[in-house]
């Protein structure tokens, strides 16, 4: 109840306090600071959630092992230009475990690969943006997991959305400000870029499905954990508790 | 490197907190100035002739900035050229230097940053704060050197076995996918152990090997003044610059770009400090 009552102040009081204080202060560059802010905002709250939650051992694992995989994947398949297969990994962790592992995936994911590939003010907004992709693909799970043209449909979609973002972001960056010409013309000249994550998205969540969902399942069937388990594990698992 | 070594980790980390929120969303050019002074000098300290690529981007990033923030923006009202009907103002101009500048000290922080607060000291800051965030970098940062080593170990098998050396996607998608499952099983192995041990349990202790001394509070404290200083002059808007539609004439408050220029070059004090203690007080034989 505590942990509820904290993250409703964090989102409906902090965000409202962070814009006012931004256009009070920073007049210039106030759309800079409040946008950071409220990324930095946001992440903070969905991180004291998960602090405060009680979760099991087997979801810090699953967490660690595919933020740990996306960034071999980065590394990896570094030698395709511009194809990198960790949305991917992201929205088919989350349709298989659920979106909260989903979006602490992506979020690491984007902590933890900068940490090789260089930090920068860029992570909070990376952390967020392959966050949501987990979010989401967590969201729609029920749907995507049964349907394969529509998970690479959202695959594709998604890549589109992470480019929006980040280039948000680098306009934020260069000009402290959205000024909107700018930001049409980052997005035309980064649409190659957007093309690319929409393509290996597509392309990864096309290589990775029917694999990474065999494995999943099988996890899932043998140890009951994740969205997806059977009834008889279910019972044999509660058989052993 | 080891200047910090003898604070706390959150010290450095306090310190670059402050010096890169104020770096970040100024606009005054003084300001920056001290920001980028700072920096450089501290890099070149820091990393000697490694740092000379970097600083050559920035300078890159300095030029650029300026010299195409005008094609964007033309409000100002001293008209420098036109380029077909618009005109390339000096303000448009000295505004695109001012954000080369500030992205240009930020990319050199950063590099500060990184030489200077390791991934063991994020995790020895956190790990008290934020328990399950600490426990899950440090669990990522260990699979990940495992997982490379599998995925070379298949690799070199499959080139044993007559496979080409070519790249190809196909191929790192098997051996990327094998070792998932490879890792998938020895994984929930970990978290079956660690439930079997008492993982998330109440009571658990938390240990640290270094105390939190009264130098850090006071270099804590020194950081979060000037940086407090700081923010009242630009809150009272003392600090506040403009260039359009016109260079504005003020922005420059002694005190407070003095207390962001002692900010900036304080680390300084520990680098010369060490430096004239190793050159000229020998150990006693």
């Amino acid at each position: 109840m505590k942990v509820r009552i904290v993250s409703l102040c964090i989102f409906l009081l902090c965000i409202p306090a962070l814009c006012v204080a931004g256009i009070v202060f920073f007049r210039e560059r106030s759309v800079s600071f409040v946008c950071t802010g409220v990324v930095l905002v946001m992440l903070a709250g969905y991180f004291y959630v998960y602090e405060k939650k009680s979760s099991p051992a087997w979801e810090l694992v699953i967490i660690a092992l595919m933020s740990a995989m996306s960034v071999l994947g980065r590394i990896v398949f570094a030698f395709l230009p511009s194809l990198k297969p960790c949305s991917a990994i992201i929205i088919l962790t989350a349709v298989y475990f659920g979106r909260e592992t989903g979006f602490m995936v992506g979020a690491f994911t984007a902590l933890v690969s900068n940490f090789y590939f260089g930090q920068g003010s860029w992570t909070p907004f990376q952390m967020l943006a392959w966050g949501l992709t987990g979010y989401f693909a967590g969201m729609l799970g029920r749907w995507l997991s049964n349907n394969r043209i529509l998970l690479l449909l959202y695959s594709a979609v998604i890549g589109v959305f992470f480019s929006l973002l980040m280039d948000i972001y680098s306009c934020l960056w260069m000009d402290g400000k959205v000024v909107l010409s700018r930001y049409l013309v980052l997005i035309s000249s980064a649409a190659w870029v957007t093309v690319s994550y929409a393509v290996s998205n597509v392309v990864f969540t096309a290589l990775f499905m029917e694999p990474f969902g065999r494995i999943f399942k099988r996890l899932c069937t043998k140890y009951a954990i994740g969205l997806y388990i059977p009834e008889a594990s279910k019972q044999k698992q509660e058989a052993r508790n | 490197m080891c200047y910090f070594r003898t604070f706390d980790p959150i010290v450095p980390m306090t310190y670059f907190l402050c010096v890169m929120s104020i770096c970040v969303f100024t606009a005054n050019p003084y300001l920056q100035a001290c920001a980028l002074l700072g920096g450089v000098v501290l890099l070149l300290c820091i990393k000697k002739a490694k740092a000379l690529k970097l600083l050559a981007l920035s300078l890159a990033v300095i030029a650029v900035m300026g010299a195409t923030n005008p094609l964007f923006v033309h409000r100002g009202l001293t008209d420098l050229f036109y380029i077909g009907k618009d005109p390339y103002t000096l303000e448009a101009l000295l505004y695109g230097l001012s954000l080369g500048c500030s992205i240009a000290s930020l990319l050199i922080w950063f590099s500060v940053f990184n030489a200077i607060v390791t991934q063991d000291d994020i995790l020895a800051v956190f790990g008290k704060r934020l328990p399950k965030t600490a426990l899950v970098i440090s669990m990522i940062l260990g699979f990940i050197p495992k997982l490379r080593r599998k995925y070379t170990e298949l690799l070199h098998a499959q080139y044993a076995s007559g496979a080409s050396r070519r790249k190809s996607l196909h191929r790192s998608a098997v051996l990327f996918i094998a070792c998932l499952a490879y890792e998938a099983e020895r994984v929930m192995d970990i978290s079956m152990s660690m439930k079997a041990r008492g993982y998330g349990l109440k009571d658990r202790t938390h240990a640290q090997r270094r105390r939190f001394r009264k130098s850090d509070a006071a270099a804590i404290a020194f950081s979060l003044a000037l940086c407090i200083v700081c923010f009242v002059f630009i809150g009272k808007g003392r600090l506040d610059y403009w260039y359009y539609p016109r260079l504005s004439p003020n922005g420059f408050d002694p005190f407070g770009v003095g207390s962001y220029l002692l900010l900036c070059i304080s680390p300084l004090f520990f680098i010369v400090k060490e430096k004239t203690l190793w050159r000229y007080c020998p150990a006693k034989t």
